[in-house]
């Protein structure tokens, strides 16, 4: 083999990878609401809604959002909200004590 | 979008390779307070340690710059180029690199199981393969003299090793770069034009398999990296052509960075900065563990083409042994600064000092890797007392 032929080796794995990524890659977070992401523990996706409640806000962050549907929601670090407003929160539905919790993986004001 | 962020971390894997000293781990320290997580973070750091991991041997081979991933390949790929075969040794490690991603990925099932039942044993298995190597190291010179010398090598190596904690960088540029140029200044080497062709043979896919191994085994196990796991081989092996030493290098440094991934996913344990970071931003699912094997057999290829690019534009440069020297060691030195500081500095006078000895009284480079060894041996001993 040459360094022809290895280039043209390298040509067919970029291709291969692109076209079992275009196969196989769907959005990670895709737009539904509260009740969506309850219903079907581990699934992801950007939730829109106000904030009713906050638990905490120190080291973490624990909230309550409200879209008509209400969850508790867990961030890992402390941000600055407060109540009424509204966020966007790309998050994924996860069992704690029982209870469904959104843990949110990024949370952006709207 | 994601396709973006896959092109963004080869562009920064290739840079980051192409600057001894800056590594993807210090990219890692940058992006970890930015809020940049899930998919895009998954796919952009793989994307960037892949493609650097290719694009590393560049400042080795042309420049002997070392970096931390590839010092082992310093001293074979250069004399290569000195040879006007520069090209050639960066097409042995990027065919080891091409071959360990795709044979990774179909042997992904069995290594996971395989590590995942003999990891306890590992604990006790290393030390043993540390100390034999250390003795191999030491008793493989001929003469009584040339045995004490190493002797004191490795224990002045180990010694740095343990008091410079954290100043790997320092070290390997002293050891196996800054010394060689300071060497070889006396009388600078001549060196021929390049050839820009490379003949990869079909036994070079031996040296690949074995360093797909090394790599799986040293992705899973803490303090040791990949350039100690191929220093092990060699020793073991006693002789080993350059060539094969090459696929074999790049192979393990490859499929160390690839097999890290599952390490990850499934054992929870983030062996480099890349993966510290994604432990940090993300949460694994099957899907991200998919869309990460993909990703890396495409940064794969993207680095594999863009290496051998840009090895074959460098060697069609005309090269003058003196100024290359100057340049590499007013580099190396700023680099270090810039990343490890003062003490860097202090690391990197006294590694340099030890790699000028080995150099003049022509023992083994390789007793310098005391400084990796020794601090990994007792880490094991630790553990098991």
């Amino acid at each position: 083999m040459n360094e022809k032929q290895m280039s043209q080796i390298c040509l067919i794995i970029i291709i291969i990878g692109i076209v079992l990524f275009i196969i196989s890659y769907e959005n990670e977070f895709q737009e539904k609401n509260i009740s969506e992401l309850i219903e079907n523990e581990g699934s992801k996706g950007v939730v829109f809604g106000r904030v009713q409640h906050i638990i905490k806000n120190d080291s973490v962050t624990l909230f309550i959002l409200t879209d008509g549907n209400e969850a508790t929601v867990y961030h890992p670090k402390q941000i600055e909200i407060a109540i009424n407003d509204f966020l966007i929160v790309h998050c994924e539905s996860q069992s704690y004590n029982g209870k469904i919790e959104l843990i949110a993986h990024r949370i952006e004001k709207a | 979008m994601i396709l973006l962020f896959l092109f963004a971390g080869i562009l920064t894997g290739t840079i980051t390779g192409l600057i001894p000293g800056l590594h993807s781990n210090n990219v890692a320290i940058i992006l970890a307070p930015l809020s940049f997580f899930g998919e895009t973070a998954l796919v952009f750091v793989l994307s960037m340690i892949i493609t650097q991991s290719f694009v590393d041997f560049i400042p080795a081979v042309f420049f002997a710059a070392p970096e931390t991933s590839t010092f082992e390949g310093v001293l074979p790929g250069h004399r290569m180029f000195l040879q006007g075969k520069g090209f050639e040794a960066i097409t042995l490690t990027v065919f080891g690199g091409i071959i360990a991603i795709p044979i990774g990925i179909l042997c992904l099932p069995v290594f996971n199981l395989f590590l995942e039942i003999n990891k306890d044993r590992f604990i006790v298995i290393i030390p043993i393969v540390l100390i034999v190597t250390i003795i191999i190291l030491s008793f493989s010179e001929k003469s009584k003299a040339k045995v004490l010398l190493t002797l004191f090598v490795l224990f002045a190596s180990a010694t740095q090793g343990y008091f410079f904690t954290d100043q790997i960088f320092p070290l390997i540029a002293g050891y196996f770069g800054v010394a060689t140029i300071i060497h070889s200044a006396k009388n600078p080497p001549s060196i021929k034009l390049q050839e820009i062709s490379a003949q990869i043979k079909n036994n070079y896919v031996i040296d690949s398999l074995q360093g797909i191994l090394g790599g799986a085994i040293v992705s899973i196990i803490p303090g040791i990296g990949s350039n100690v796991a191929a220093a092990i081989i060699k020793t073991f092996k006693q002789k080993i052509n350059p060539k094969n030493y090459l696929v074999l290098v790049g192979s393990i440094n490859t499929s160390n960075l690839f097999f890290s991934f599952p390490v990850l996913f499934i054992l929870n344990k983030a062996r480099n900065g890349g993966m510290i970071l994604l432990n940090d931003k993300m949460f694994f699912t099957n899907q991200s563990f998919v869309l990460g094997i993909i990703i890396m057999l495409t940064s794969c290829g993207f680095g594999a083409l863009i290496t051998l690019a840009i090895a074959k534009k460098v060697s069609s440069f005309h090269f003058d042994s003196k100024k290359i020297g100057s340049i590499v060691i007013i580099f190396l030195v700023i680099s270090v600064f810039a990343f490890n500081g003062v003490i860097g500095l202090v690391a990197l006078f006294f590694s340099t000092a030890t790699g000028l000895f080995v150099t003049i009284h022509k023992i083994k480079r390789s007793s310098c890797l005391g400084a990796l060894i020794v601090p990994a041996l007792f880490y094991y001993l630790f553990i098991l007392v």
